[in-house]
């Protein structure tokens, strides 16, 4: 579904990202780890197409990223970790007017609502004002978003950053659903392994702005307590 | 197309629940148009219902200082008494007198011959008295004084001349009529207040759409939805297109309903209506040129802030300067010359001007295309720089 060749990124001297190739396949849930300032962030904005590579190329089911942008970021669902709503418009609200930005309209943008409301669990929710929210709500609406329109791939963030325990239970399941009912190509960044554990099939490895580890199963981490621990034991011997 | 209209949708949705917004931009030029209308209409108005407190005070009873008396209430724009003069600078001490003259002992005398080496008028001038007042004061006593003076004189050269010849020689001539110029043309419609207040006010809260914009825009900047919507394909245009229509929209409502308080409202306190003129067109591109500038420069200060509290403040200082230059809180034709020429500087007054020009003079597009060009250069200016910040900020994001 992606297929990254030797993407490098640098901002002033330093690169931020320095020739990282990887794939990542249809209907998988891939784990994208790795420490702070390791190169997360800015590869997520590279394979966004917000962020364009110093070298290298990106395809999405074939399609060259940079060359055919409006295209390739149709297929994309992006949930970023901040939560990207309007907090004065009620729930529905935002999932009509991101609907319609995603081109849905008619009985697709209704269909597409109720869908995405009832995986999320907010239907007692959907008509009051966000910013009336809890934080977790928020997450899981700020996810419901980036299924709108059922797109075969999605990118998230950190999505579970700040959310309650129940929350994060619905998010999860989510995208578990996701996966194996539609077959959703999913990259997922995370600081909690129990997490990635849980729902990743495969593991990518970030640190310093290369890949250290690709195609490794995430049951590896299981049993170390940190990523910290995990590349010590691992990666740097 | 459906992402314009899913933006436009949006920005109505917003808006509608920013109460605090919506009263700055209908209610307060409502009420600043209303209120500086009714304080302002005997400065514009030629029938002025303006009276300045005055007070005579004759220390001698004579024909001429009867005279005197009588003629001086004739005068308009003055609210006449009568008291002694010993009593006047205590009555100017309580604000009860403005302006006082004293008519001295000897003023019939003097009034028979034909210099006044010797004043027998003297005036008292309150120090909070304008410098108007002050010189429509001294130009009626002058007046009458010298009529009574003329007419005595020739009474002295005529000892035949009858009472009533003297009356009839002190009667007030009129040596000419009146017209006021809308373009080319005379007419009798006169300037009034609310013609300057409607279009000033009006100018002003449009400028105000700042409140509104920020509101949404530094949000959506804070919390990453601009990236979230870049990568679902909307372009830096098109979110500023479908940003600008609905507050387009705004600026027309806000233009026609004060348009109907200068109509309808302001009469309805005492106030002159609002004379718009025959030139409609031309004040529908006015007022569409502003539109553009004022929500260009609202979008190009929103790039830039960091929070909605800094655009209120920043917007709002900025607006209240642009407005004191501009001519808006005090018409522009009340300051000395080196204001008016700082007004060039305030993209109010290019506004303003253009609504003036329309109102009072009947012009078209031909007589205020430099206003209308300065608008349009200054708002394209405003939107390539909101767009340049936007752009940037969305890489610097990642």
């Amino acid at each position: 579904m992606i297929v990254v060749r030797t993407v490098t990124k640098y901002f002033g001297e330093k690169a931020a990202l320095n020739g990282i190739s990887f794939s990542v396949p249809r209907g998988s849930i891939t784990g994208l780890i790795g420490r702070n300032g390791a190169g997360k962030t800015t590869l997520m904005g590279i394979l966004c197409g917000l962020i364009r590579p110093d070298e290298g190329s990106i395809q999405i089911s074939g399609i060259e990223l940079f060359d055919n942008m409006t295209l390739a970021r149709e297929m994309i669902g992006y949930v970023p970790q901040k939560t990207s709503l309007y907090p004065e418009m009620t729930g529905r609200e935002n999932l009509m007017y991101f609907g319609l930005i995603r081109g849905l309209g008619g009985k697709k943008l209704t269909d597409s609502i109720h869908e995405v409301m009832v995986a999320t669990s907010l239907e007692e929710v959907l008509d009051r004002r966000v910013s009336h929210y809890s934080g977790g709500m928020q997450k899981r609406l700020n996810l419901a978003i980036g299924l709108l329109g059922n797109p075969p791939l999605l990118y998230l963030d950190e999505p579970t950053v700040g959310v309650d325990q129940e929350s994060r239970e619905i998010i999860l399941e989510t995208l578990l659903k996701m996966s194996h009912e539609r077959g959703t190509t999913i990259l997922y960044t995370s600081h909690y392994l129990q997490e990635i554990e849980r729902i990743c099939d495969r593991l990518i490895i970030l640190d310093d702005g290369v890949v250290v580890a690709n195609d490794l199963s995430a049951t590896l981490l299981r049993e170390s307590e940190s990523l910290e621990q995990y590349l010590e034991e691992n990666i740097q011997k | 197309m459906r992402k314009y209209a899913a933006g436009i949708l949006k920005e109505f949705w917003l808006l509608k629940r920013d109460i605090h917004a919506l009263m700055v931009l209908f209610v307060m030029p409502s009420l600043f148009i209303l209120i500086m209308s009714l304080a302002m209409r005997d400065a514009f108005s030629q029938n002025s219902e303006v009276h300045f407190k005055a007070m005579v005070a004759c220390e001698e009873n004579s024909s001429a200082s009867r005279d005197f008396l009588a003629h001086l209430k004739a005068i308009k724009g003055f609210e006449w008494s009568e008291g002694k003069s010993t009593q006047l600078p205590a009555l100017m001490m309580e604000h009860e007198v403005l302006l006082g003259v004293i008519v001295r002992a000897g003023f019939d005398e003097a009034t028979h011959k034909n210099s006044s080496q010797n004043p027998k008028l003297t005036l008292l001038i309150a120090p909070e008295s304008t410098p108007v007042a002050k010189i429509l004061f001294e130009t009626a006593v002058a007046g009458t004084a010298a009529k009574i003076n003329m007419v005595n004189q020739m009474s002295s050269l005529n000892p035949w001349m009858t009472r009533e010849e003297k009356e009839e020689a002190l009667v007030e001539k009129v040596w000419f009529e009146e017209h006021f110029l809308q373009g080319k043309d005379t007419t009798d419609i006169r300037p009034t207040s609310v013609q300057q207040s409607v279009p000033a006010w009006l100018i002003f809260s449009m400028f105000f759409i700042i409140i509104p914009i920020s509101n949404t825009f530094v949000n959506e900047r804070r919390l990453g939805t601009l990236a979230r919507l870049a990568v679902m394909n909307v372009s830096i245009g098109n979110l500023l297109v479908s940003k600008m229509i609905p507050y387009f929209v705004i600026n027309q409502i806000q233009f026609i309903a004060m348009l109907m308080v200068g109509m309808f409202i302001v009469p309805l306190f005492g106030g002159d209506a609002l004379r718009i003129g025959d030139n409609i067109g031309a004040l529908l591109v006015v007022s569409s040129v502003l539109s553009f500038a004022s929500i260009s420069y609202a979008l190009a200060l929103a790039s830039f802030v960091r929070t909605t509290d800094q655009a209120v403040t920043i917007g709002g200082v900025l607006n209240i300067i642009f407005a004191a230059i501009g001519g808006i809180m005090i018409p522009l034709f009340v300051m000395p010359p080196f204001m008016q020429q700082l007004a060039l500087f305030s993209p109010m007054s290019w506004g303003l001007e253009s609504f003036l020009a329309i109102f009072l003079h009947n012009s078209g597009l031909n007589d205020i295309w430099l206003s209308l060009g300065a608008l349009i250069l200054f708002g394209s200016f405003c939107l390539g720089l909101a767009a340049w910040k936007l752009n940037r900020e969305l890489k610097e994001a990642q």
